[in-house]
């Protein structure tokens, strides 16, 4: 009897966060010092090492969200952008640039949180049918919000001075060139708390796999499950937009690479999908510098162009196994 | 415990009945079969039962328990349910599914005996080797042994079974209604629904026959499943004929009419 194994094994897991986490010191040091000629520890330090915490950050916080989100709604498809979700994020913090309130301050990633809570609050309105959550439905809500967002967006930045210190195109496809440390310390509060309720709730997560009513059965709370999920993919989220701007396909993308590598357990899968972000933003913020330097690439750019052929491949591959999804 | 329906119904959105008010006390420690046709409403009631439903009349109770007042946590401790709707799930293994079943007991003096009760469960369904495996490598009938194997793993005294043979051929039926009357050998109350009117004869102790959303029948197995019953519950001319000699297993046999 005692012969019976079969409990994932987590060996794979560390060795990949270990992995991970030497990739990121090498490429955090390469962004810190690449190009600066001898010790010029002002560039360093003011300029260079906050963008790089920055693109860190959101990089964890926006793969950890998509963990939470494809999880919680059962969605291989979700991602904070698809969603609705960051435009929320970015009109809030356009408003409150509007209201003025600084950029880059606590108070703004607060309203980002709000406004990004309602957007989210309402795409799983329109998308509830008698206690089912429909894939397509969240997606098409998502869409309409995005637009409406990001339109209002526009309006406030063309006609509002203090909005307008960030161009339409910051909030569409995302920029690190404006973090600094204040920026970075403003969404910190919010990225440890998601971090923490993501942890905390993610073997109820790997069972909601069952469905809501088994799930429920087996004595999960899935309501409070799920908008503890979503709440805690808000903050993770809006915080970094606020600062940052929408940076697509980095959330949708790495959970399900991460998933191909250590399994679908959600502790693991928030762990290193959360490192994974991390690498992949300040190797594409890195990247977006140096390609066409000294003309910088918006990283929202790089990540799509690298993202949307893989989200394509993505779509075809969840939708043939899935037999389609009404 | 004691399991009861109090005048307990359910109106969808709409006011399409989906069972009418219904009170019944299951018989404890027994095996009760659900039956009736498509449709009559014997998902409603065991989803009544189970809180799957929150009911739009009356309630439903657990012991001292109600229902839909009861956190989930406590519920599963109180009730398994294997339901007919369950999701396709990909990655996790055979052990990790039905390890998924310990959950309401983590936190109290029960968790030291997860590995044990999964276990188990795992070898009382023949699929004690297959732990490691991942489950969407299954058949469809291997992947029902397993999900009964996570409904025994949460050893909870009340078992709910909504057509827990619909994915299962002959061999393993007969595993199933081995494996359920091990379950009453244990003590648990099984509340299990079927198309097969033959074999919930053989293992069933009480029935409760559901048709047209109304409870019409609930009491001993051999008084439930008479051509009278039955012919009434399904709406058309059944024989039934009970075989087999007295003290020893007895059977019905039904059979349709012209």
């Amino acid at each position: 009897m005692s012969g019976i194994r079969g409990k994932s094994s987590p060996h794979r897991s560390v060795l990949w966060s270990l992995v991970l986490l030497i990739v990121l010191v090498v490429i955090t040091v390469f962004a810190l010092y690449s190009g600066v000629a001898g010790n010029e520890s002002v560039i360093i330090w003011n300029i260079r090492a906050p963008r790089v915490a920055t693109a860190a950050a959101v990089g964890a916080g926006l793969a950890i969200a998509g963990v939470l989100l494809q999880g919680a709604l059962r969605n291989p498809l979700a991602d904070p952008a698809l969603v609705g979700v960051s435009a929320g994020a970015a009109l809030g913090a356009v408003i409150a640039a509007a209201l003025g309130i600084s950029y880059n301050t606590f108070l703004s990633a607060c309203i980002a949180v709000l406004t990004a809570s309602i957007a989210i609050g309402l795409v799983l309105w329109v998308a509830s049918s008698q206690g089912r959550i429909e894939v397509v439905t969240v997606l098409l809500g998502g869409i309409a919000i995005t637009a409406f967002a990001a339109a209002v967006v526009s309006v406030i930045v063309t006609a509002s001075d203090l909005a307008g210190s960030r161009t339409v195109s910051f909030w569409t496809t995302g920029s690190f060139a404006l973090a600094n440390w204040l920026g970075f310390v403003s969404m910190i509060p919010a990225m440890v708390l998601g971090t923490a309720i993501a942890l905390a709730i993610a073997r109820p997560l790997d069972i909601f796999a069952l469905g809501d009513s088994a799930a429920f059965a087996s004595g999960v709370p899935v309501a409070k499950i799920r908008i503890a999920a979503l709440f805690a993919a808000v903050l993770l989220t809006a915080t970094g937009v606020a600062v940052v701007g929408i940076i697509a396909f980095v959330g949708l993308l790495i959970p399900h690479a991460v998933r191909l590598l250590i399994g679908p357990s959600h502790r693991a899968l928030i762990i290193v999908s959360g490192l994974a972000g991390a690498v992949v933003l300040v190797l594409a913020d890195t990247a977006s510098r140096l390609l066409l330097s000294p003309i910088e690439l918006p990283v929202g750019a790089v990540t799509a162009i690298v993202g949307a052929p893989l989200f394509l491949v993505l779509v075809s591959s969840a939708r043939a196994r899935q037999g389609g999804w009404a | 415990m004691k399991v009861e329906l109090h005048a307990c119904g359910l109106k969808s959105k709409g006011d399409r009945v989906r069972l009418n008010p219904t009170s019944l006390t299951l018989a404890s420690g027994q095996i009760t079969a659900v039956i009736g046709p498509n449709g009559a409403g014997k998902s409603t009631l065991m989803g009544l039962i189970s809180g799957a439903f929150k009911p739009t009349r009356g309630y439903a109770s657990l012991g001292d328990h109600i229902v839909t007042e009861t956190r989930s946590q406590k519920l599963a401790q109180l009730r398994a349910v294997l339901s007919q709707d369950l999701a396709q799930t990909y990655g996790f293994s055979v052990y990790d599914v039905v390890s998924w079943a310990r959950t309401p007991w983590r936190g109290t003096e029960h968790q030291s005996k997860d590995a044990q009760a999964i276990e188990r469960a795992l070898s009382s369904v023949g699929m004690q080797n297959a732990a490691e495996r991942p489950i969407h490598q299954l058949s469809g009938g291997e992947r029902q042994r397993v999900h009964l194997a996570r409904v025994i793993a949460q050893d909870s005294p009340l078992l709910i079974l909504d057509e827990p043979d619909s994915d299962l051929d002959l061999v393993g039926r007969n595993l199933l209604d081995s494996v359920v009357t091990g379950l009453f050998g244990s003590g648990k109350t099984i509340l299990i629904s079927s198309h097969d009117v033959n074999r919930m004869s053989r293992i069933a102790h009480q029935a409760v026959v559901v048709s047209q959303q109304k409870l019409i029948f609930h009491g001993p197995i051999q008084q439930a499943v008479t051509s009278e019953v039955i012919s009434e519950a399904f709406q058309s001319k059944i024989r039934v004929q009970w075989v087999g000699q007295p003290g020893a297993v007895q059977e019905a046999k039904v059979t349709m009419m012209e």
